[in-house]
């Protein structure tokens, strides 16, 4: 085992807020290899129980992967190589114990990729997101969704580089936390000096559920261009008293309250997916993680 | 093709004028117990305070850089002078203060705000205030408007100083507020009595003349209850080609139902490092505002703190930095909500042109007792060119369940519709430009009094002149 500095902010700021990295200690263990071919088209499902390395190299036909993390101690990491004009989506459900999941991406010229990651209630999940837009009109979308509870804590980096001209990214972050849960989530934006025409925005909201959460979020933009158009935004607060109010109204158990509430809150997270079978999982999972919180 | 916008230097004549020092006034470069004991006795502190100092140097040996923010490598403390001694004491009366600083201050147009527009007036000229005064109805209904030193000295106060004198910023916080606890020198002392609501503003003027020193400037506000006070700073420099330092701090005591507005107009020089602290305490249904500009420095480091600590205190920032060649401004606020019902609002706008660096950082803490807290942060970067940089680094500590907090960030350029459509009504090119710009800055200058507002508006009309080519 060996400790390892992970998440570190592109752009570190004060010290005494602790959001500028973390560390942890991973194993040397070898890991499971795991690749996806350019010529392995419609649907590709992965269940990962322990540490893998996965590849997944986009081809002429779209390809569409799904990840299943359940791991109880695992490192997982997926480099993805999206050649000029080829489309990948990538769905990750990552549930279980302590997980570190690293995403590195490259998309050339016209690549697309479309990411959905849901994130429900691992002891203590750490995940890395890189994709790097290095070709023009590249594009990236991203649907993560999150719900946490207990003392559990998740911790995400996302960074999005756009190097290639008329570059597209847009990032939408939706997530519960109750009880004790601690969750950190830094998304940077980095504009790099000559990618004119570019855009990018990022959305996060996040429903509290508990006085006792921790929530830390750090929306950044970087910027070296001038033609470029980029925004961020965070909404961060408690459900409104009156809608659960009329819930309890209407005869609702206040356990089941707060199921509605974090289904909806990640409802159109689930709606990407995108693969009915995995949708219904997933919203099962949301459920019980809900039920037993 | 898109024709690139070239923009002028800022015309720096107002403030690039100076005189020689002597060279015996300087005290010996470098952070020493030497020197810091010369300090001291230069200024015939009490034990407490040369203890102090002493304390605060160990703290700012062991204190290391900070691992974030811009580079600082250009700044050598061991060339940097802490200490000159002053020409003159401090006056009352601009007829006593030496020719060629009340020449310096007059050029700057402080003796005419004096006159116009101000309740009082602090001057400082390198390491010592030089004239204080305070209009005679000012001082009758209980406001105490003087130099720190001379307050620290005065049974009537020196307890107060001693109470208040960097305990909301320690010199524990950081490596520069450490050395300004070794080696201030300067700075206001105001009392507002409870219930006193002064209705022109206070301001006090920094300006470091002597090459390659530093300025230590120490700001100490108290407000008593429901008190009401806007104090307004403002600080430049003459350019020199050796590095300089302001490391100052400011520490303000809004009391239960008090308010405080407190503006800046920041041009320093752009050799200057501005190292500076600010922070506000605030009690139960008190508020804080902050109007901040930053135009000048090398390089700056700034985030005043508000600290709310009271049931339903307030905080409100609006602030612009307008960074060029040669300037890394890194700027921004931070937020402590640590009681009931507090609320807080950042609005900021940054502009960054001819390779200049701007960068928003900011925090808002919101602890678990700050139950039915809000908070909105909204901050707008424009870039000029393609050569220039603009980072935003927010950061949210969310603790309660019990609170709406909001963030928003945008970055661009110049809108080609929008600027097209004011040609469609007559205006040429640059105009349009420069009308976008103090369009862009209209948060703070509706924010100032007039004639600062004018003066800021010029800077960037200055800033624009020739900005089409």
């Amino acid at each position: 085992m060996a400790t390892t500095q992970l998440n570190q902010l592109p752009a570190p700021t004060f010290s005494w807020l602790g959001v500028n990295g973390t560390a942890r200690e991973i194993s040397d263990d070898l890991a499971d290899e795991i690749v996806i071919d350019a010529n392995d088209h419609s649907v590709s499902k992965i269940e990962i129980s322990q540490s893998a390395n996965v590849h997944i190299n986009g081809g002429k036909e779209p390809q569409f992967v799904i990840e299943h993390l359940h791991a109880e101690n695992a490192a997982v990491k997926t480099t993805i190589h999206a050649e000029s004009g080829t489309h990948v989506k990538l769905v990750q459900i990552i549930t279980g114990g302590a997980v570190i999941a690293d995403l590195q991406a490259d998309l050339a010229d016209q690549a697309a990729l479309e990411l959905v990651q849901i994130y429900l209630n691992c002891a203590d999940a750490v995940s890395a997101i890189t994709v790097n837009m290095n070709g023009r009109k590249s594009v990236f979308t991203s649907n993560i969704g999150y719900a946490f509870a207990d003392e559990n804590a998740l911790d995400i980096n996302l960074n999005i580089v756009q190097n290639g001209k008329k570059t597209e990214s847009d990032t939408a972050v939706r997530g519960v936390l109750r009880g004790h849960a601690k969750k950190i989530f830094r998304g940077t934006i980095d504009f790099r000096n000559g990618a004119a025409g570019a855009s990018g925005t990022e959305q996060e909201n996040v429903l509290l559920l508990d006085e006792t959460v921790v929530n830390k979020t750090v929306p950044v933009i970087l910027c070296a261009e001038e033609d470029v158009a980029g925004s961020h935004g965070a909404t961060i607060g408690q459900i409104d008293p009156k809608h659960i109010f009329y819930m309890q109204s209407r005869g609702i158990p206040e356990a089941q309250i707060y199921e509605i509430l974090a289904q909806s809150q990640l409802g159109s997270v689930l709606k990407q997916i995108g693969d009915t079978e995995t949708e219904q999982y997933a919203a099962a999972l949301l459920g019980r993680e809900e039920q037993d919180a | 093709m898109k024709q690139k916008t070239q923009v002028a230097d800022i015309d720096r004549s107002l403030y690039d004028f100076r005189y020689d020092e002597d060279a015996a006034d300087f005290l010996s470069s470098g952070i020493t117990p030497e020197i810091i004991r010369e300090i001291s006795e230069e200024k015939n502190d009490p034990d407490w305070m040369r203890e102090f100092r002493l304390k605060s140097l160990e703290i700012f040996s062991r204190t290391n850089m900070p691992i974030w923010g811009p580079p600082v490598d250009g700044l050598d403390m061991r060339n940097i002078v802490t200490y000159i001694r002053p020409k003159s004491r401090m006056n009352t009366d601009w007829n006593d203060v030496p020719e060629h600083i009340k020449e310096t201050f007059e050029r700057l147009g402080i003796p005419q705000a004096e006159r116009e527009s101000l309740a009082g007036v602090g001057a400082q000229y390198d390491s010592e205030l030089v004239y204080h005064n305070v209009r005679k109805e000012v001082a009758e209904s209980g406001v105490v408007y003087t130099d720190l030193e001379s307050a620290m000295h005065d049974p009537k106060y020196a307890e107060i100083i001693r109470k208040h004198f960097m305990k909301l910023v320690p010199p524990t916080d950081h490596k520069f507020a450490a050395l300004h606890g070794a080696v201030w020198s300067g700075g206001s002392f105001v009392y507002v009595p409870a219930g006193v609501k002064l209705e022109i503003p206070l301001q006090s003027y920094f300006r470091l003349n002597a090459k390659g020193a530093g300025q230590f400037e120490h700001t100490l506000i108290i407000l008593e209850e429901n008190s009401d006070l806007h104090f307004i700073e403002g600080c430049s420099a003459p350019k020199y080609y050796e590095a300089g330092l302001h490391a100052g701090c400011v520490e303000l005591y809004v009391g239960k139902g008090a308010k405080l507005r407190y503006s800046t107009i920041e041009n320093w020089s752009k050799n200057m490092y501005n190292l500076n602290t600010k922070r506000a305490l605030v009690e139960e249904g008190g508020r804080i505002e902050w109007v901040s500009g930053s135009f000048g420095s090398h390089v700056s480091y700034l985030y005043p703190m508000s600290i709310l600590n009271g049931r339903g205190a307030s905080a409100e920032f609006t602030g612009i930095t307008f960074a060029g060649e040669g300037q890394n401004l890194d700027t921004g606020a931070k937020i402590v909500h640590n009681a009931p019902e507090t609320s807080s609002h950042i609005d900021t706008k940054s502009i960054s042109k001819s390779g200049g660096i701007s960068t928003f950082r900011s925090a808002v803490t919101v602890h678990e007792n700050a139950v039915g807290s809000r908070s909105s942060v909204s901050c707008e970067s424009l870039m000029l060119d393609q050569i220039s940089r603009s980072d935003t680094i927010p950061a949210m500590d969310i603790r309660t369940d019990k609170c709406d907090i909001g963030h928003e960030a945008k970055i661009g350029r110049i809108s080609d519709d929008a600027v097209f459509y004011l040609m469609s009504r007559g205006m040429d090119e640059q105009s349009a430009r420069a009308m976008i710009v103090s369009g862009f800055a209209g948060n703070v200058s509706k924010e100032l009094p007039l004639e600062y507002a004018v003066e800021m508006n010029n800077l960037i009309r200055m800033e624009m002149t020739g900005s089409v080519g």
